[in-house]
């Protein structure tokens, strides 16, 4: 952004615990003082998660000063909103009681308005801004929104698997994919690894340089030849062989470990012209030491012994440089080919996509920031904006560190307007905070902003004790005194000081605070990992107990883990936790979470997939499994159920009645939660897919037994990870495993690269996927190294969040390795976060010994480091004082949830024209024509022509109508069509019939006449086919389409005697017997 | 009791008209249902006062219905319109999107058509405003929007941008309007706005004959512009009532509803409010975490709440939340009356699935769209025709019936379109356009369920309420978001001109939506909202936004209970329990049951005592069994052809490398034909073993990409055996059963290595080649360390060829493992480092380890998994991971 613009720009670096989502309600609420309607404000948080919460933040803190303004907390929220109103140069805050009107005014205003408050996330306003214009750009985009992308890779690929894959060209690909994976020790299932392609296609880089993406099956060849031929023409290779040739001449004992020089020499000589033939991968000559040593010119004196030093060490070196810029080509030859086959495949995986999209007429979220990049060009942003009906003068963006390059490029048009016609941006962020590269988050964009003048960190913590903020505070100062990269110490730029440590926490209020570290000792190869693990559970839960018996709730313990594998070892040790006096108090909480219970944890869900699975094609697994847990029940039993060709729902409903319900009637309860939030998930997918077992038991495997499900906050202890803990807090913090490494090379990682080599069709260098892996440096990708680097800082602000969740006290525990080697920077590198803060603590010396000593499940061998004190008194009125919503249900009376399921016996009636109709639809494959609904059709025709000037005009009315009722698809086919039509003009042309359809006067079709009966008394219900009235005369017709019947007559009588009965006092009745053309006079 | 509004309007009107006025009556509902409320009403009054001779009831007509009786236009079926805007759009514009693209927002523009028309604009009017910023500033338009507008609708959008296109587009809209509009009235039809417009504009032309009638307008609440028209065009000719249900009494906010006041004015009440204190409801609110466990509260409040008689509704503002609750409600007598009034979504019904099933069978494209149409119409038929009507008939089978009758009129509207209209048949030349026309068409469409509405318990969508009153009444999921139901402003009209023109926005629609859940409230005596408020995948989930205004507007906070529903989440999981009685282990074990016994004891129980075996997964690629499977027959069939023989196991034939060169070059579809065998015996090998099943998974040209890898494995075995030969064939997949040991041995062949003979026992991989799983540091590894277990199994072949007799030669017995995969990887094993290249080496070890190892299996009663940590590092993916509670592993390539 332009410096000029910046003026109301407000840049926040708010550190954690310094009171974000407040300061954000505030700037807002500051803005609704002034007079800005909150229309046109613009929030954008970054999870939905986060919106809900800022909206009702704002809520709350407007329901306060409208309701509540003589609290203290109400008062120091006013303060600050005047602050921020003063800075925003709106000069001086109204007094409280305008302050508490307004308030009053907007919270209603905006409740009864709620879905205009524009609090959101980033991707639902692209959204919203997409749906405006999908006609605008032609097609091109969907109608709807897929936001569940991997669904449709899924599809995409199992169609080109199937039907796409008969066309010999993509087999061909197909085969060549599989072949390269024959190679590597893979499965040759593609279908996963083309999923997995399938999904990089969305990720942020290849759709913002999607260009760049060459997949052109003759370039990609090409290019394969040029690079090996690039590799054997090297002049440099002609070179190598000649001073090797002359390197052969070399005596042994002009080297003082001669025989070691020339041998590896020799070697290398010979396994040369195998490299050159991409046989294998080019070695260095020498060992790293050797190298070195060739490497210094001092060093090589001291061993070579020759007399033409000069020279040879000249020569030597020559050759050294020239093996490793072999084996660096070598390397990269190697690295850029392995995923060539993958390319191939991505434009057929994007036509595959394209179609399954098209079929649905929608488009994925996930591409919804490029294609609204691609449509934003100048001029059209106010456009775009204008479109969706909305204008805002001021916008607020929170944790704008994790903001994507894409995003932030689609934003700033936005932001540059606003400021250009003197509205205000508030951007709020950490990047110390920035965990969600992954996800496409840039935090650069951020640390770009530095030096802006309307940059200003919040840095006091409401959150964190003293200890806590002060351990936090020297541990990264410490870790970035030790970190190379000079980003991460302009990140972490605060170092410690104790007047820093002053200026930080809340003083007087926040004193006191407890930070406990626990070191376990276990070796480099893995041994006694498993001890540790089971030694660091034991001891968390034993502190839980501890903290519980000293009154802490279980609701203010927070376990934080690193991934959710994690969890299942956490709770296996919760649930089987020994009856001992340690563990009294924690067996009586439970343990909730938000993001980390799997569907398939649940036994009663297993029971239904594996009946389900089981009813799908006789999974004898399946079988034993519902055997274990019901052996009263048959396989015959289940097979029953099925019979009817039941919808899934129903099925499902129907394997809970039997495997499920209890004699009471109800299920026993202990996984509601589970069950619950399956049979929604069921009714989503239902909701969305159809009713297909097959495809619903594949989205089972693919994705819903690991989906989460909801749970929410009681006083229970809390376990989640810590990419979900963001922005949240916890009295007592428990960090188990703190053991994530800093750098690691995943398996089957990969990263795309810059590859001047291959140029793309714009011209610039193509994007190629290289595996992650260690060589990749020296084959001199430069990428590897940036993302090592990235890595590091990701880790470290891994660790920050995590650590600053904790209010009150700070439990962290890890297993360390042994770090015996000799080179100890190199070795730094490869820490987890564990090792660095024993580093930090100076725990590595003891632990090495208890390394030594191999014991790995002593207790005694653990180390532990304290800070402050864990038994601080917290008096009440020192805990922090919140503004509480009015509408939290924290103090709600609980009741149990049962799982009922019973048949009912519920009725409702069908749609008039199912009923009426269905008769004649089922005929239609039989092409007869059954009477009694053909007669209704013709009923229900005329009963739609009222009186006619002539019989032309009441014959064309005639033709409308059945045209409409044929076009409305209630008339099975043609033939019955002219049928109908032919009986009705006939019966509405016959002469005798001309009275009944025209002329002027009242008429009456099927009209409802209520008629209490002469016997009962009770009224009921008649509906005449057609009542002509004139005066006080009446005449009333029945039209019958099949065979004369003598009960037709006694229903003639019956209606005459109603009309005379109504007061008529001239009545005559007609029969029209259609299929003879023929109109009966009935007599009363 | 309170009379319900319904019984006070029709007591009103027959004290104002008399029995015989009644016929002089014309009613007005904003929906159908009510007609059924004054039938009863009249029924009911009807006996108080002992009436002994028939009444002509009123007609009684929904404003839809009103506007069609006077029009001269009728409504167009939805899909047909479509298609005739899309030829006029076509016409109009330069478009390249085919007419399934463009059916969905096709249908938004007939909307907005429609709205325009509803709210009398004139549509040329509309562009003019805006190109022309000098009119808008006359029309009284705010000046900020004006500026909007020019901004968004004037001549400054660059070309090939976003803006230009739309600009274009827009500009050209009166003119396809104009067209649109002409074609449909030339065939004397209408959008619901064109209808309603021409009535409102033509009303003296239009409404004749209604002398001596009287409209009474029956408890509506927003009313379109078009709509207000109307009545108030009746309430000039002074042939017009009003009645109004709101009781300015009741506050939560008037801002929420306060519109009806307007109306009230210009259309005074002639309900006359009956003295009621102001009595407010019990009022509760229930928290939850799922949708599924405010279903399942249905049951436990009818049973707290509802008693025989009374009128009670469970209101599903979550149309899909249907079938859930009909699933929870209680049995019992005074439970057993409860209908339902509530759309059903076509797309979650069965005949559903098997229409979409049906389209995406590449074997159901018919170049002939009608011709596939119709045959998609008989085989529906066939499939879903209803049963004839039983007796009791459930509810389920009523469903597929409407379900049935609804896709069924569908698709032959859409059929009748293609034949009637040359035009439109001409748009659909691709069977995949067809196959989207027929998803669109069905996928929105909801089956109309009519409950019999003057029984007690009525399970009712919220739009189905208005009008009626309840005693109790249960709201689901009065979360935001649905209650009231998120707006969207979909129009291509911007929504700036809507505004100004009084065209409904969202805005309008959450007052609507206001309207009818306060009228709830205010009508009924216990009220219970549920919500939930948990977080899930789709975001945070929160209470909506009436009942954040119920709970902090004072007068109602004091009477409201809360509660949390509470959802137990325990895993409850259970360890495997061996059966009682176990079976027999068998006699004879295969090496791979010994070798699964090593992983695991459990596995082994499972395997080969239960005998429970893993199903074939259907997939779109082969399973690495199937790819085994038809990798060993290939070879068999290979070598059959080169040795000429027919039988299973060619023996003693010497092939030298140019036979196999020979095969290779002579017969180019040798391997291929040989591929084809092995198809045909795996099939056949698995019909006999699945009698039951319809289809194999081996069909060959399903896999073409697999095949040619097939072919590939085969060829590479064969270059080996080509570096290797000559080599003489023993047999091939030669079974072998020896004291207690059985197996299939892939070959066995007498090979010369280094001028040697041995006898080779060869078994192939499919798995990817990996020296370590070929080393064993020693005989007793193989028996302690799973991994090894290809070394274990090729030694046990080897123990059973040199029992059974086999080598008859005496040679050394060298085994083999072949990994057709790889190109050069060593087939040797190695013990120690050495190869091993003849058994007697290390047979007696083998074997004394061996005999124990039975010995032990023998006398096992109980079989315990392997340990967890070791079950969970093992790479290999375990099918019984689930009887063990164990998580599946993460199966990562």
């Amino acid at each position: 952004m332009t410096a000029n613009s910046s003026s109301r720009l407000y840049v926040r670096k708010a550190s954690a615990g310094s009171g974000k989502t407040y300061t954000l309600a505030a700037h807002y609420i500051a803005l609704l003082m002034h007079g800005v309607s909150y229309r046109q404000i613009l929030a954008v948080t970054f999870t939905n998660k986060a919106t809900a919460e800022m909206k009702e933040r704002i809520l709350t803190y407007l329901h306060a000063i409208a309701r509540e303004v003589e609290k203290s907390e109400t008062q120091d929220f006013l303060r600050r909103v005047s602050d921020i109103y003063a800075e925003l140069g709106y000069g001086k805050l109204p007094n409280p009681q305008i302050c508490q009107q307004k308030a009053e005014e907007l919270y209603k205003d905006i409740l009864s308005n709620y879905d205009r408050m524009a609090v959101t996330t980033i991707d639902t306003f692209f959204q919203q801004l997409l749906a405006g214009m999908v006609l605008t750009l032609d097609g091109a985009v969907g109608y709807s929104v897929e936001i569940d992308s991997d669904m449709v890779i899924t599809n995409a690929v199992g169609q080109l698997l199937t039907n796409d894959a008969q066309d010999p060209t993509l087999c061909r690909h197909i085969t060549d994919y599989m072949k390269t994976r024959m190679a590597d020790d893979k499965n040759w299932n593609i279908r996963s690894g083309l999923i997995a392609i399938a999904k990089e296609l969305y990720t942020e880089l290849l759709q913002e340089k999607k260009e760049q993406v060459v997949t052109d099956p003759m370039r990609l060849e090409q290019f394969k030849k040029g690079l090996h031929q690039l590799l054997q023409k090297q002049k440099e290779t002609d070179e190598l062989r000649a001073l090797l040739q002359k390197a052969q001449q070399w005596d042994e004992k002009s080297f003082s470990r001669g025989k070691d020089i020339i041998s590896h020499l020799d070697n290398y000589r010979r396994t040369l012209d195998n490299t050159l033939e991409k046989k294998e991968i080019a070695f260095n000559p020498f060992t790293e030491n050797q190298t070195k040593n060739i490497r210094i010119e001092e060093n090589f004196q001291s061993f070579y012994k020759g007399s033409d030093r000069q020279q040879a060490y000249a020569m030597m070196n020559r050759i050294v440089d020239l093996a490793q810029n072999l084996r660096a080509a070598r390397l990269r030859e190697e690295l850029l080919t392995q995923h060539l086959s993958d390319l191939v495949l991505i434009q057929y995986l994007r036509d595959a996509i394209n179609n399954v999209l098209q079929e649905n007429n929608s488009r994925l979220l996930a591409e919804t920031a490029c294609t609204l990049a691609q449509a934003l060009r100048p001029g059209d942003a106010d456009f775009i904006l204008e479109k969706a009906g909305i204008r805002y003068q001021h916008v607020m963006i929170d944790e704008f560190q994790d903001t994507s390059t894409l995003q932030w490029e689609n934003f700033r048009h936005l932001v540059e307007e606003i400021l250009g016609n003197g509205g205000s941006t508030l951007i709020v962020g950490d990047v110390k905070q920035s965990i969600y590269r992954w996800r496409n988050g840039n935090w650069e964009i951020m640390q770009g902003l530095q030096g802006n003048p309307s940059i200003k960190p919040l840095v006091r913590n409401f959150r964190s004790r003293k200890e806590i903020v002060g351990f936090n505070l020297r541990l990264f100062d410490y870790l970035c005194k030790k970190e190379e990269d000079p980003r991460i110490k302009d990140i972490y730029n605060e170092g410690f000081t104790e007047k820093r440590l002053e200026e930080y926490y809340v003083n007087g209020k926040h004193d006191g605070g407890y930070v406990q570290l626990h070191f376990y000792p276990s070796a480099y190869n893995g041994e006694g990992k498993h001890q540790a693990r089971a030694l660091i559970l034991s001891d968390m839960f034993r502190t839980m107990n501890r903290l519980l018996k000293q009154g802490e709730k279980a609701g203010s313990m927070l376990i934080l883990i690193r991934n959710h594998k994690e969890i299942e070892e956490i709770l296996d040790a919760f649930e089987h936790l020994p009856e001992s006096a340690d563990f009294h108090e924690l067996k009586q909480t439970h343990i909730v979470s938000n993001d980390c219970f799997c569907l398939e944890y649940s036994q009663s869900v297993n029971i239904i997939i594996q009946a389900l699975r089981y009813l799908h094609n006789d999974d004898a697994i399946a079988q034993e499994y519902l055997l274990q847990r019901r052996p009263d029940k048959t396989p015959e039993d289940l097979k029953r159920l099925n019979e009817k060709d039941l919808p899934l729902n129903d099925l499902v409903e129907a394997i809970i009645q039997q495997y499920l319900i209890g004699e009471n009637g109800e299920t026993d309860g202990k996984d509601m939660a589970y069950l619950c939030s399956f049979k929604d998930s069921l009714k989503r997918y239902v909701g969305l897919h159809g009713s297909d077992l097959p495809s619903f038991l594949q989205y089972w495997d693919d994705k819903l037994r690991q989906s989460t499900i909801p749970s929410v906050e009681g006083n229970d202890i809390r376990i989640m990870t810590i990419h979900a803990s963001k922005g949240l807090e916890s009295d007592n913090l428990f960090i188990p495993f703190a053991d994530w490494k800093m750098e690691e090379d995943k398996q089957n990682s990969k990263l795309w690269c810059e590859v001047p080599e291959l140029p793309a069709e714009n011209g610039q260098s193509a994007l190629l996927p290289v595996s992650k892996q260690k060589s990749m440096q020296e084959a001199g990708f430069t990428e590897y190294e940036q993302e090592h680097k990235m890595e590091r800082i990701d880790n470290l602000n891994l660790l920050y969040v995590a650590l600053t969740r904790a209010a009150d006290r700070l439990y962290v525990y890890s297993d360390v390795e042994s770090t015996k080697d000799k080179d100890k920077d190199k070795d730094r590198k490869t820490y987890h976060v564990g090792q660095l803060m024993a580093e930090y603590t100076e725990a590595i010396e003891p632990l090495q010994k208890a390394i030594d000593s191999k014991e790995f499940n002593n207790p005694a061998n653990c180390v532990e480091r304290t800070y402050g004190q864990e038994i601080y008194p917290i008096a009440p009125s020192e805990k922090k004082e919140k503004i509480s919503a009015p509408f939290r249900f924290t103090k709600a009376e609980t009741l149990e949830a049962h799982y009922h399921s019973g048949t009912s016996h519920i009725t409702f009636r069908q749609s008039g024209d199912a009923r009426k109709y269905t008769e004649t639809v089922a005929e239609n494959s039989r092409q007869v024509m059954d009477r009694q609904s053909f007669g209704t059709m013709c009923h229900d025709i005329l009963a739609t022509l009222g009186l006619f000037a002539t019989t032309e005009k009441a014959i064309e009315a005639v033709r409308i109508a059945v045209a409409d009722f044929y076009q409305q698809g209630k008339i099975p086919n043609e033939a019955v069509r002219k049928e109908i039509e032919t009986i009705l003009v006939r019966t509405v042309s016959a002469e005798e019939m001309r009275p009944w359809f025209t002329g002027d006067g009242e008429v009456w079709c099927e009209q409802a006449v209520l008629y209490p009966h002469p016997k009962s008394h009770q009224p009921e219900e008649r509906r005449m086919d057609r009542v002509r009235i004139n005066g006080t005369k009446a005449a009333v017709l029945d039209y019958k389409f099949g065979e004369e019947e003598k009960s037709y007559y006694q229903q003639v009588k019956e209606y005459m005697y109603i009309l005379r009965q109504m007061g008529y006092e001239h009545v005559e009745g007609k029969l029209w017997i259609a299929n003879e053309n023929k109109l009966q006079e009935v007599n009363a | 009791m309170n009379k319900t509004f319904l019984q006070q309007v029709t007591d009103q009107l027959l004290d104002q008209f008399g029995w015989n006025g009644l016929k002089n009556i014309t009613i007005v509902f904003p929906m159908h249902r009510a007609g059924l409320f004054i039938k009863q009403a009249l029924e009911q009054r009807m006996m108080q006062e002992s009436i002994s001779y028939p009444v002509l009831l009123p007609e009684m007509l929904t404003i839809d219905e009103l506007a069609d009786k006077y029009s001269t236009l009728r409504p167009e079926e939805e899909i047909r319109a479509v298609c005739r805007l899309y030829t006029c759009y076509r016409d109009k514009t330069t478009t390249r999107l085919d007419i399934d693209s463009f059916y969905g927002w096709g249908l938004q523009l007939l909307k907005d058509f429609s709205a325009a028309d509803m709210a009398l604009l004139d549509s040329e009017k509309l562009i003019r405003h805006v190109s022309e910023a000098g009119e808008l500033d006359n029309s009284g338009v705010d000046k900020d929007v004006a500026e909007r507008l020019n901004k968004l609708l004037g001549n400054n959008g660059e070309n090939g941008s976003v803006r230009k296109y739309y600009q274009d587009l827009w500009k050209q809209l009166p003119e396809i309007y104009t067209a649109f509009r002409t074609s449909q009235q030339a065939e004397g039809f209408g959008t619901r706005g064109a209808i309603t417009r021409q009535v409102v504009e033509n009303f003296d032309a239009l409404v004749k004959n209604i002398e001596g009638k009287t409209f009474a307008f029956v408890g509506f609440n927003y009313l379109l512009k078009a709509e207000y028209a109307l009545m108030e065009r009746f309430l000039q000719r002074e042939q017009a009532i009003f009645f109004w249900d709101y009781d300015p009494t009741f506050d939560v906010d008037e801002k929420v509803y306060g519109f009806i006041q307007t109306y009230m004015q210009k259309f005074p009440n002639a309900l006359i409010q009956p003295n009621e204190t102001n009595k407010k409801p019990e009022l509760n609110i229930v928290a939850c975490q799922s949708s599924e466990a405010q279903a399942q509260y249905v049951h436990e409040w009818l049973q707290k709440y509802h008693k025989a008689g009374d009128k009670t509704a469970v209101v599903i503002t979550d149309e899909s939340m249907l079938e859930q609750v009909v699933y929870a409600l209680p049995d019992g007598e005074q439970f057993q009356k409860a209908n339902i009034t509530k759309g059903y979504p076509l797309k979650e019904t069965r005949i559903y699935a098997a229409v979409t099933e049906w389209l995406t069978q590449p074997e159901n494209e018919n170049p002939d769209c009608i011709i596939q149409l119709g045959n998609l119409i008989e085989t529906m038929a066939e499939r879903f025709m209803p049963q004839q009507c039983t007796e009791e008939e459930n509810w389920h089978d009523i469903l597929s019936i409407e379900a049935y009758y609804q896709t069924m009129t569908r698709l032959r509207k859409l059929k009748t379109l293609l034949e009637d209209k040359e035009n439109v048949r001409s748009l659909v030349q691709k069977p995949k356009t067809l196959r989207n026309l027929v998803k669109r068409n069905l996928e929105s469409v909801l089956i109309p369920f009519h409950g019999e509405p003057i029984t007690d318990i009525q399970i009712i969508g919220v739009l189905e309420t208005r009008l009626l009153d309840f005693d109790n009444v249960l709201i689901l999921n009065a979360e935001e978001g649905i209650v009231p139901g998120t707006g969207h402003d979909n129009s291509f009209i911007p929504y700036d001109i809507r505004r100004i023109h009084q065209m409904q926005t969202r805005e309008e629609e959450s007052k609507i939506y206001a309207y009818n859940f306060f009228r709830l409230l205010r009508r009924g005596k216990h009220v219970t909202m549920t919500f939930s408020d948990a977080f899930t995948k789709d975001g945070k989930k929160s209470m909506s936004r009436f009942l954040m205004q119920l709970l902090t507007t004072p007068s109602y906070a004091k009477q409201i209970s809360t509660y949390r529903l509470m959802e137990r989440a325990e895993r409850n999981a259970a360890e495997y329990q061996q059966r009682e009685s176990l079976a027999e282990i068998p006699v004879s074990l295969s090496p791979s049951a010994i070798c699964d016994y090593i992983e695991c004891e459990r596995e082994f129980y499972l395997k080969h005592i239960l005998k429970i075996q893993e199903p074939e997964q259907e997939s779109d690629m082969y399973q690495p069994n199937t790819f085994g499977t038809l990798v060993h027959g290939t070879l068999e069939q290979v070598y059959r052809n080169i040795t000429k023989k027919q039988e299973h196991t060619p023996a003693h034939i010497t092939i030298t490398k140019e036979d196999i060169q020979t095969f290779l070059d002579d017969t180019p579809n040798g391997l291929k034909n040989a591929l084809n065998a092995a198809y045909k015996e795996a099939e056949e090998s698995y019909r006999s073993h699945h009698p039951k099943c319809q289809t194999t998974p081996y069909i060959s040209e399903k896999h073409e990409p697999e095949n040619v890898v097939i072919l590939e494995m085969v060829t590479r075995v064969l270059q080996r055996d080509m570096a290797t030969a000559p080599l003489t064939i023993i047999g091939m997949e030669k079974w072998v059963e020896k004291d207690g040991l059985h197996g299939r041995i892939d070959r066995l062949d007498i090979i010369t290595e280094q001028g040697r003979n041995y006898l080779r026992i060869l078994d192939y991989k499919t798995g990817g080649y990996n020296k370590e799983k070929l080393s064993a540091d020693s005989i007793s590894t193989l028996f302690t360390k799973p991994e090894k277990r290809f070394i274990l199994q090729t030694l046990l072949y080897c123990k059973m060829v040199s029992d059974s007799g086999l080598n008859t030669e005496e040679l050394p017995l060298m085994p083999q493992l072949l990994f057709p995969r790889s190109i050069d990887g060593d087939p040797h094993i190695f013990i120690d480092k050495r190869p091993v290249t003849d058994y007697a080496d290390c047979q007696d070890e083998f074997e004394s380890r061996l005999a124990d190892l039975l010995k032990e299996i023998r006398a096992k009663k109980e079989f315990a998994p392997a340990p967890k940590d070791k079950c969970e590092n093992s790479k290999c993916y375990c099918p019984f991971h689930l009887l063990c509670g164990r998580k599946k592993a993460d199966f990562t390539f």
